[in-house]
């Protein structure tokens, strides 16, 4: 029984020498965890008494200030790094026993100003024993400075940044400033142009109303003006056919001269009626084989003139492209022209020729007759204009104005030069197309 | 006048153009059957025996209507359009004998139907000789139906 009771004894023993040989590796084995942990940490640990005198510092503490461990032992705090408003914090915390930590804190040696100002993340708290007696403080600190020189750069950017959205918002703002009064001056012309087209449309409508005044004008005259007319020269000539025995010479003369007044003013009647349709009519562009259009003119003119003689030079003429009945009244008029002022001459010569310019064709008609003084050469193509009287040579005056409306309507011109006595040249271009 | 023996009705609202025509006829004796209207309306009461006409008898038609277009009441190109366009008159002859060389006149007086426009000479000798070639053409030369 003793023997059983001390074997027990001495197997409880055992046991509680093997527990604690167990706890004992566990205890070194965390340990040398904690060691590990503290010597290769970036984070600076030191610990201090509570007068703040170094007890121990790790490897990244003594690498960071450039010196071994082994210096710092025993050196106050204080003395190291002098800085009053810390040495306050410190006594503050070994007096409350609470922790502190800052953040960012700015620091400065004041022995070494060219190092300049760094920043350190940092934590200080009271070590106790297992009576709860303040034994120490541990003092962890983390440089920050890079961290905090690139947030001070990227604020530097950031305001720059800003700045570059302001000036570009203010840009852009001028810009639509800009660009508004732009729209408005825009919008303005836009309303000139309505306001134009409108004055256009106003214009055009009166102009169709003229042009229709006109219509019913050239009707008028047509029929209205042609029956009292018919009626003068009717009854004056039954007059002189049925009472001539009845007449004595001088109402006979009279009667006469109402009958010649009567024709001129038919004349005239179909001439203007002629020009006001040819004005509206619309051109016909068809290719025109202008020598037998000369021809044609020449044959029907000189029916009339069988006691003259009269020479026709046509020359080789270039097909024109142009209104062919228009271009006959223009040929017509002006190849008769050349009859009539050469009568005075005992051999009359007309020729018809035409020179090739690049983008039209010239066309001409020249005579040998009495000419016309070149001072009214501008009057030539008015309507009603005439440089000669009636007891000279006959005529209405709308022909060159007429010849002048059909030419311009083609897109050409015309012109004369003459000398007096020696003969005229009339001239007309029609573009080539 | 009996109506039975109208041969030519002749629409003009112009005296003296009237007596210039029946001048002109006289000349050749065609103006013995002539009956004048003066304006478009009286026309068509002739020719379709209606107001002052009622007792006309539209059996007996002209042989020619010479027709001016310038006329009071209802125009000519409108008296020819209603000729034309009824079956008792429309084979009646219509002679347009007018003032009005303009073109778009004449192109209507065709379209409707027209047998023949003349415009009427200024100068007194043509209108004479054109008038009487007119008379005689339609009243002597020309079958009608």
């Amino acid at each position: 029984m003793k023997n059983k009771q001390l074997e027990e004894k001495i197997q409880a023993l055992e046991q509680e020498l093997r527990d604690r040989k167990l706890a004992e590796i566990s205890l070194r084995q965390s340990q040398q965890l904690l060691e590990t942990i503290y010597d290769h940490t970036h984070i600076m640990i030191a610990f201090l008494d509570t007068n703040f005198n170094f007890i121990r510092v790790n490897r990244a503490y003594a690498e960071a200030d450039e010196r071994e461990s082994s210096f710092f032992i025993g050196k106050n705090h204080f003395d190291l790094y002098p800085n009053e408003e810390n040495k306050k914090i410190f006594q503050a915390v070994v007096k409350t026993g609470n922790a502190h930590f800052e953040f960012a804190k700015p620091f400065e040696y004041v022995e070494h100003p060219e190092r300049g100002v760094s920043y350190w993340d940092w934590h200080l708290a009271p070590v106790r024993d297992s009576q709860g007696n303040m034994i120490g403080l541990i003092l962890t600190l983390l440089n920050v400075t890079e961290r905090i020189q690139i947030q001070e750069k990227l604020k530097h950017y950031t305001k720059e940044l800003e700045q570059g959205i302001s000036d570009r918002t203010k840009e852009l703002n001028e810009r639509i400033a800009e660009s508004e009064q732009l729209n408005r001056a825009l919008a303005n012309l836009l309303e000139d142009l309505q306001a134009a087209n409108h004055l256009q449309e106003k214009t055009t409508k009166r102009l169709k109303e003229a042009n229709e005044e006109l219509e019913s004008f050239s009707y008028s005259v047509s029929h209205d003006l042609r029956s009292p007319l018919r009626a003068i020269d009717g009854f004056s000539e039954i007059l002189l056919r049925e009472f001539s025995e009845k007449l004595e010479d001088e109402p006979k003369r009279l009667l006469n001269i109402i009958c010649q007044n009567a024709e001129k003013m038919r004349q005239l009647i179909d001439d203007l009626l002629k020009f006001s349709r040819t004005s509206r009519k619309q051109i016909r562009l068809t290719q025109i084989n202008m020598e037998a259009l000369v021809k044609e003119v020449i044959d029907e003119l000189t029916g009339s003139e069988k006691d003259r003689s009269i020479k026709f030079v046509t020359k080789e003429l270039k097909p024109a492209s142009a209104d062919k009945s228009m271009i006959q009244i223009v040929l017509s008029n002006l190849v008769s022209n050349a009859v009539k002022f050469t009568r005075p001459k005992k051999k009359a010569v007309v020729e018809i020729g035409c020179l090739k310019e690049k983008k039209e064709t010239v066309y001409y008609v020249r005579d040998n007759g009495v000419g016309f003084n070149e001072k009214y050469a501008d009057k030539l193509f008015g309507v009603f204009q005439r440089l000669h009287s009636d007891k000279e040579f006959e005529g209405t005056g709308i022909g060159l104005g007429l010849v002048q409306r059909i030419i311009y309507k083609h897109g050409g011109k015309v012109w004369g030069e003459a000398e007096i006595d020696k003969g005229a040249t009339f001239y007309f271009s029609l573009p080539l197309n | 006048m009996s109506y039975k023996t109208i041969e030519l009705l002749l629409v003009e609202d112009n005296p003296h153009d009237e007596e210039l025509t029946v001048r002109a006829l006289k000349k050749h004796n065609l103006a013995n059957n002539i009956h004048i209207v003066r304006d478009g309306e009286e026309a068509l009461e002739f020719l379709f025996a209606e107001g002052a006409y009622k007792n006309r008898n539209m059996q007996q038609s002209p042989k020619v209507i010479f027709l001016d277009l310038k006329l009071p009441k209802i125009d000519g190109l409108e008296v020819l359009k209603k000729i034309k366009a009824d079956d008792r008159a429309k084979t009646i002859p219509v002679v347009v004998l007018t003032s009005s060389e303009e073109e778009n006149d004449m192109i209507e007086s065709y379209k409707f139907g027209v047998n023949s426009y003349i415009v009427k000479p200024v100068d007194f000798s043509k209108f004479i000789d054109a008038v009487s070639e007119l008379g005689l053409y339609w009243l002597l030369l020309n079958e009608s139906p």
